[in-house]
């Protein structure tokens, strides 16, 4: 059993549970909010060879990485959003669609 | 304006098309000179009576080189325009010397005068060209800039010369425009190809080469709209210092955004025009990039684009590129240089401007290879 | 007449703003994929300045990230444009709806194969034949599709059992076509057992392509898949030849399926496919369904021996390839086609949303409707659940615009599923509802857990390693793949 207490003004409760989901396989998880900026994560171990200190480091690089993909999708969640709204409408214009393969 | 008549059998009902190019040889022979649009000799003396007939050009000195077919224009100052030439491929229609742009490079430096007059010319030109014909180019300037008169032109062509490919140089940054992209592309030309110049994947690297701010833009924009109306287009990249460090880049570019071009033509520059004022930016010996060059080229071969290099001789390319390189500069211009006499390769290689004499690469020099046979086929 | 220095050209920089894209952890590097699926390696101080709006327009990766649509600095709206272009581009395949139809003519065969995902019944019943009043229904269904190209595959049991209703579902489906100004192509997956001149005349007039199974040299395509006299490969082999004599060499295709028996020989059965004159072989994992399940012992097998045998199967093609052999590997030409190009593919199984039931759907001999061949197969098993309806007694709208339906699209979309909602390979992959439902339990599926989600993410991330390796022959082996020509042609002949 590994324990990571982890700081909520880092990460948000979204970050740290698509983190977690990851894990599901490996591990047995256990999130407990521990106070109003603290968040515990336990992890034991379910099956397969790896052991803990490794899954728990992957678990602490894994939230980075998270946090990183969370900033950048809700800075970009406006422009994604035109673009495919753009995209669908211009579908109607232009059915036969220019952009077709050098081969069949 | 007519076309080259050599005998004097041309049907009456068609001489007003035709300009009559006559001889010493004609000289004591009773001649009918009625209806044609106008006459041309070299000889000053001895044609065709006292006074000669006019409108008529004379003394001109030797013309051996016009044939039946070619179309020229007479000017009251004497001067005679070849506007086509039967025999060539290659032959241009400047339908207005007005810009746009400012390219760094530019080969036909603009001016700013009001030259509309060119249209109608083109359009009186239309109707003298052999409809067999397989290619024109039509050129500028910019030629967008005639406004709908350039749709005029284009519908002409496809009335009269539905046969004849027609190839437009632009810069398309007027196309940018939805409407006028719609109305080209309503046309239907059959046979229409625009060559468009885009020099880099970056705004203002292309804005820099071409000297005028958000053109990178409007030419993308003018892609787009073309494209969505069905309209072939041809990308040109004019290699100079100024273009060849992103060309695999631009590549890449041209790929996922503009996979429906129809050919990418990759230019050796033309040492003319404005390329002498801006030559400290602008030169670069072409085997300096090869490396950029061949990475761009069989980048765009493996994704299926077709793609030439022009312009290029032989030595200064990487013999992988061989294949890309085509014989482009125009009969007229294309020269030799004189180290170039023993060279094994010279059949295929596309050989210079005249221009080149000037300036030109450090590498060039006698291949003693065979040219290549095709390579191992389908 | 003045020129301009660079910097009058540059506007003022005042900063970047990020364009959508996603990112993971990828051999020491962090690979960062757009929306549309271009990709960038780069290195963990250049993503973390990047996030930061830290990234100087100096630095070296700064313009390739402002090219392929990672950042913008400019106002100018072209970047969205462009990317909503390539967007639509990637997701064009919708708007053709349904272009795959399958009619299973007949569940009638004579082989008993272990991976067979249908009732083995023997070949002289024929109440399992489709009739031609659900033929007629499902011709009707067939053309209501708004798809410009449709396409019609028999599958049954074995098809050519049911020969002349085979041939009434030509004549109609040309008949409508033709009405109707469309185009329709033809294939039947067959095992050759039943090919007479006859039947082989026909195929040949009326442009039907041959789909059969070649699962390796003989030894292993027999003990895949026996019938009686065990002669399977034997036939196959010269059904083969018999069918290219009459229809054209490239009228006739093989397709593999991976058993236990197959992870040995990856090396044997591609050189089987050369040796036989294919120019295509496609690498298919066995599928969890039907008798498939009941019979794992037989034919279960690790999923990571699997990618093993993979792996191996594609660098001994490679290999080939840049030996002069040109030999595509379907699957690695799908995923590569959606990582290096703007364009989208056509296979309904790596699509986002799936392809089940909207680019495909299955007509069964009984006129039951299904979203795809595997729901078929839950169905022979006892569960209905991904059964439409029946041709007989539901309108195309109740069919294919029902909440059935919906709801199936709606849980297969890759965009929102947990799990695939921020990974990075997204635009490179797809959902399979159904696998899910039969290997986890539901629509959605468990990531991390899920065979489909690990068995395509390491295919990926095994192609990507292999591009940007320092080989360029497989690189341009890749794009041969896509471009479907041999590298000796890229280049023009001289003239």
């Amino acid at each position: 059993m590994v324990e990571l207490v982890l700081d909520g003004t880092l990460y948000t409760e979204e970050v740290i549970f698509r983190v977690c989901y990851w894990f599901t396989n490996r591990c047995y998880v256990f999130v407990e909010r521990r106070g109003p900026q603290e968040i515990l994560v336990r992890l034991s171990r379910r099956d397969g060879a790896v052991a803990l200190p490794v899954i728990a480091g992957e678990f602490a690089n894994e939230l980075v990485n998270q946090r990183v993909r969370d900033g950048v999708a809700r800075e970009t969640r406006h422009v994604r959003e035109l673009l495919v709204a753009q995209a669908f409408a211009e579908a109607t214009l232009n059915q036969s669609s220019n952009a077709s393969p050098p081969e069949g | 304006m007519g076309r080259i008549a050599t005998s004097v059998s041309t049907p009456h009902d068609e001489r007003r098309d035709h300009v009559l190019l006559i001889g010493r040889r004609l000289v004591g022979e009773a001649v009918d000179t009625a209806g044609y649009a106008g006459f041309l000799s070299p000889d000053a003396e001895d044609c065709f009576g006292d006074p000669p007939p006019s409108p008529g050009v004379y003394g001109v000195g030797r013309l051996d080189y016009l044939n039946d077919g070619d179309v020229v224009l007479l000017l009251p100052s004497g001067n005679v325009n070849v506007l086509y030439r039967r025999s060539s491929p290659h032959n241009t229609i400047l339908a207005t010397e007005r810009c746009n742009s400012l390219c760094l490079m530019c080969s036909q430096p603009p001016r700013p005068d009001d030259d509309s007059y060119r249209v109608d010319e083109i359009l009186r030109l239309v109707e003298l060209i052999d409809p067999l014909c397989e290619e024109i180019g039509l050129s500028g300037g910019e030629p967008t800039l005639v406004g709908d008169r350039f749709l005029t032109i284009i519908r002409k062509f496809r009335d009269l010369l539905p046969l004849t490919r027609l190839h437009v140089l632009t810069n398309g940054r007027l196309f940018k425009d939805a409407d006028f992209a719609k109305a080209l592309g309503d046309i239907r030309h059959p046979a229409l190809m625009l060559g468009i110049p885009l020099y880099s994947d970056i705004d203002y690297h292309h804005d820099y080469v071409v000297q005028a701010k958000g053109a990178f833009d409007e030419t993308v924009a003018g892609l787009y709209n073309l494209a969505r109306h069905g309209v072939q287009i041809e990308i040109r990249v004019v290699l100079h210092a100024q273009t060849y460090r992103r060309l695999p880049e631009l590549a890449e570019y041209l790929y996922w955004n503009f996979p429906f071009v129809a050919h990418v033509a990759l230019m050796g520059m033309e040492m003319f025009g404005l390329v002498h004022r801006n030559l400290a930016v602008l030169w670069i010996d072409p085997v300096d990039y090869q490396d950029e060059l061949e990475r761009a080229t069989l980048a765009l071969a493996a994704r299926g684009v077709p793609v030439s290099i022009y312009n290029h001789q032989s030595c200064t390319l990487p013999r992988s590129l061989w294949p890309f390189g085509c014989k482009s500069i125009s009969d007229w211009k294309n020269v030799y240089l004189d180290t170039c006499r023993d060279c094994g390769v010279r059949e295929s290689c596309g050989g210079f401007f005249q221009s080149a004499t000037k300036k030109h690469s450090r590498a060039i020099r006698p291949l003693t290879e065979r040219p290549v046979e095709s390579p191992a086929g389908p | 007449m003045e020129f301009h220095e660079p910097a009058y050209y540059k506007p003022q920089w005042v900063g970047y703003r990020l364009l959508p894209f996603r990112l993971m952890d990828f051999d020491g590097k962090k690979l960062v994929v757009n929306e549309v699926g271009q990709h960038l390696l780069i290195d963990q101080e250049v993503l973390d300045q990047l996030v930061a709006h830290r990234l100087a327009p100096q630095h070296p990766v700064y313009e390739d990230l402002k090219a392929q649509h990672f950042l913008t600095d400019s106002d100018s709206a072209v970047p969205i444009q462009l990317l909503a272009t390539k967007y639509r581009t990637k997701k064009s395949f919708l708007a053709d709806f349904t272009g795959l139809h399958i009619f299973v003519v007949t569940l009638r065969c004579d082989h008993s194969c272990h991976y067979c995902q249908v009732s083995r019944v023997s070949t002289d019943r024929s109440k399992y034949d489709m009739s031609q009043a659900t033929a007629e229904r499902a011709l009707d269904l067939t053309f209501r599709s708004p798809a410009r190209h449709l396409k019609i595959e028999f599958q049954g049991g074995e098809p050519l059992l049911n020969f002349d209703l085979l041939r009434f579902v030509v004549e109609g489906a040309s008949d409508r076509a033709a009405r109707d100004s469309r185009e329709v192509q033809f294939v039947v997956a067959t095992n050759l057992a039943f090919l007479t001149d006859e039947i082989l005349a026909f195929l040949r007039d009326n442009s039907v392509l041959i789909s059969t199974s070649l699962d390796g040299p003989a030894p292993v395509h027999n003990a895949n898949r026996p019938r009686p006299g065990n002669d399977s490969y034997e036939i196959t082999i010269s059904g083969i030849q018999r069918a290219r004599e009459a229809l054209g060499h490239d009228r006739v295709a093989a397709i593999m399926t991976t058993t236990r028996r197959s992870l040995e020989n990856p090396e044997a059965i591609v050189d089987e496919y050369v040796t036989q004159g294919f120019d295509r072989i496609f690498l298919r994992p066995i599928s969890p369904y039907g008798f498939a399940l009941r019979t794992r012992h037989k034919t279960g097998y690790e999923l990571d021996a699997f990618l093993t045998f993979y792996k191996r199967a594609l660098g001994h093609i490679i290999e080939l390839n840049r030996g002069g052999t040109f030999l595509v590997e379907d699957y690695a030409a799908i995923l590569l086609t959606k990582i290096l190009t703007p364009f989208p593919t056509g296979y309904v199984d790596l699509q986002s949303p799936a392809g089940a039931g909207i680019g495909v759907a299955v007509y069964s001999y009984d006129g039951d409707v299904y979203v795809s061949d595997e729901a078929r197969m839950l169905a022979e098993m006892g569960d209905r659940s991904f059964r439409l309806g029946n041709v007989h007694e539901n309108t195309y709208e109740q069919l294919f615009g029902g909440q059935q339906l919906r709801s199936l699209v709606a849980d297969s979309v890759i965009e929102s599923l947990p799990g695939c909602a921020d990974c990075a390979v997204q635009t490179y992959c797809g959902c399979d509802p159904l696998e899910n439902y039969v290997t986890q339990g539901s629509t959605l599926g468990h990531r991390p857990t899920s065979q489909f989600h690990y068995r395509n993410f390491e295919i990926i991330k095994h192609l990507l390693r292999l591009y940007h390796g320092p080989d360029e022959s497989v690189r341009d082996v890749f794009w041969s793949w896509v471009t479907n020509r041999p590298v000796s042609q890229f280049t023009p002949a001289m003239l």
